[in-house]
């Protein structure tokens, strides 16, 4: 996977099995963690969110279309939508929680795409929509049709971390 | 300071136009492209703008990249770029939903076996091949808002210097769904959308595609292009507020009407309000915040075209260019019986328009907007 491990990165998580009720709530640990760890004065403040993923309809989609298999959709509620269309639903989230106003979107791309999601990112920082921007990829590696597990990886980019500095 | 950036190109398919100049006689003429249509596979009918009599050349009917390249095609077109300057343009697309139709089509066609199989690049993977393009496209999904931060993150890397030009696009497709999820938030109006009423009950939803091509001034200038408008801005913020209801006291919009603007009666504001009771209030409160009673003229074109969600930045972005271009300021399509004291036109008319903020509000929060100005009145 080319967005990981760098200067700021904590290490891979992988959750095998993914609980999803309990995944948004993992996250924000996660985020947290890192984030006291490495940019505690931007914890309420310029702090933008990214959610890196290879689709908009991240991992809770399968688990929705299981759910919902040979009823088509009768009985589905809001907030079973929006688990499973987090759409901005991830960042969103997390922008709550962390009380943040900068932007927190979702970017979308292959794990082998060579575009540089970070550069444009970089971009909202210098024109100051932001000071740091956390960056949470968000893959899912089937193992087979019945086992999933979500690989996510956090690293955090801000105006004096060059490109090279944390490239492997 | 950076460089200055002009939309030379404009292209979209939606319910009321398969090309730009039907879309924008139809808002000039206030024809709604909204009726009732059967989704089979939930057996109900619901009211929405969407697209009619298009017909699907891929093998696959994925008309999330139909309905991207119809756009994109034109808006080239429009732009008069040069087939050989398109390998190096990039490509920024905002969608909300990203094909969701196409996950269902596959799901059913294959009985639940290829859902693996998906990720966006299967969406996208025709227009790469189509334009010829070698970088892989730029995708941000935020919801309503997705289109316009492609748009305002495109014309950052145009400002910034990284690129000359960059096609922005938007699209979204109907589905069942959508309408399930948007109808069970209680947000879905049944009959018709009414925007700032004060008997509105929600929104209708549309379907379509929008492209622009973005450059620079001096670009434009050198190709003798035709200049729409020019990007004078663009803000995005997170409300960190609610994952479905806006800040009701409007600071945020508040924010993201902050522009350099001398004075509101050469400004229009095109507002993405949805007709729903809790944003169309948070907008209303955001701009008397923001300006007074004295606001530049509020517009919207949601209730005759549907809201297209994540195309909408785009889509809608279309008519207010095109509003700053003829100098023809939109009304406020819907609304019978509006909020107090709001400024509006109920029909185009003509007028001198330095200025148009469009503004858009979304689930989850973002909430983004993109200053546009004309060329000719700087």
């Amino acid at each position: 996977m080319r967005y990981m491990s760098n200067l700021y990165a904590r290490d891979r998580v992988i959750i095998d099995e993914a609980d999803w009720n309990g995944f948004y709530p993992f996250v924000k640990d996660c985020c947290i963690n890192e984030l006291t760890k490495h940019f505690p004065e931007y914890y309420n403040d310029k702090l933008g969110i990214f959610v890196v993923s290879d689709t908009v309809q991240q991992p809770y989609i399968r688990s929705f279309f299981k759910s919902i298999e040979g009823t088509h959709y009768r009985g589905m509620a809001s907030s079973k939508l929006f688990r499973c269309t987090p759409v901005n639903g991830l960042a969103s989230f997390l922008s709550i929680e962390l009380k943040t106003n900068s932007p927190a979107l979702t970017l979308l791309a292959n794990q082998d795409d060579e575009i540089g999601i970070d550069e444009y990112v970089r971009l909202l920082i210098s024109n100051n929509f932001l000071k740091v921007a956390m960056m949470l990829c968000v893959y899912i590696d089937y193992v087979n049709e019945e086992q999933y597990r979500v690989i996510l990886d956090i690293y955090f980019l801000n105006s004096t971390v060059k490109r090279d500095s944390y490239d492997e | 300071m950076g460089k200055r950036v002009v939309v030379s190109g404009v292209g979209t398919i939606n319910a009321i136009g398969c090309d730009t100049t039907q879309y924008w006689n139809g808002i000039l003429a206030g024809i709604s492209g909204i009726s009732a249509k059967m989704f089979e596979d939930i057996k109900k009918t619901f009211k929405v703008g969407d697209i009619k009599g298009f017909v699907s050349t891929s093998k696959e009917e994925n008309f999330f990249a139909d309905y991207l390249i119809h756009s994109i095609s034109e808006a080239l077109n429009d732009s008069k770029v040069g087939v050989s300057d398109l390998p190096d343009t990039p490509l920024f697309i905002g969608t909300a939903l990203g094909n969701i139709s196409q996950i269902e089509t596959q799901l059913i066609r294959f009985n639940h076996d290829r859902f693996d199989s998906y990720n966006i690049a299967e969406s996208i993977r025709p227009l790469k091949r189509y334009f010829g393009l070698k970088m892989n496209p730029f995708i941000v999904s935020s919801t309503c808002t997705s289109s316009m931060n492609a748009l305002g993150m495109a014309y950052l890397t145009i400002k910034d210097g990284m690129y000359d030009r960059v096609i922005v696009a938007g699209c979204e497709t109907l589905n069942s769904h959508i309408l399930a999820g948007i109808r069970s938030t209680k947000g879905m109006a049944l009959d018709s959308m009414k925007p700032f009423d004060l008997a509105r009950s929600g929104m209708l939803l549309g379907e379509g595609a929008g492209a622009v091509v973005i450059e620079t001034l001096e670009n434009a200038e050198k190709r003798n292009a035709h200049i729409y408008a020019e990007i004078a801005g663009y803000k995005s913020y997170s409300e960190a507020y609610h994952l479905m209801v806006p800040d009701l006291t409007g600071e945020n919009i508040n924010k993201a009407l902050d522009y350099d603007i001398s004075q509101t009666s050469d400004t229009t504001l095109l507002v993405s309000a949805n007709g729903t009771k809790y944003n169309d209030e948070a907008i209303y409160n955001g701009l008397l915040k923001k300006y007074g009673n004295n606001h530049p003229l509020v517009a919207d074109i949601k209730a005759i075209i549907g809201h297209t969600l994540g195309a909408s930045g785009i889509v809608e972005g279309i008519a207010a260019i095109k509003s700053i271009e003829t100098q023809t300021a939109l009304p406020l399509y819907g609304v019978e019986n509006a909020m107090s004291g709001l400024r509006y036109l109920k029909k185009p008319k003509d007028m001198e328009l330095k200025n148009i903020i469009h503004v858009s509000t979304s689930f989850g929060g973002n909430i983004a907007s993109i200053h546009y100005k004309s060329v000719n009145l700087a």
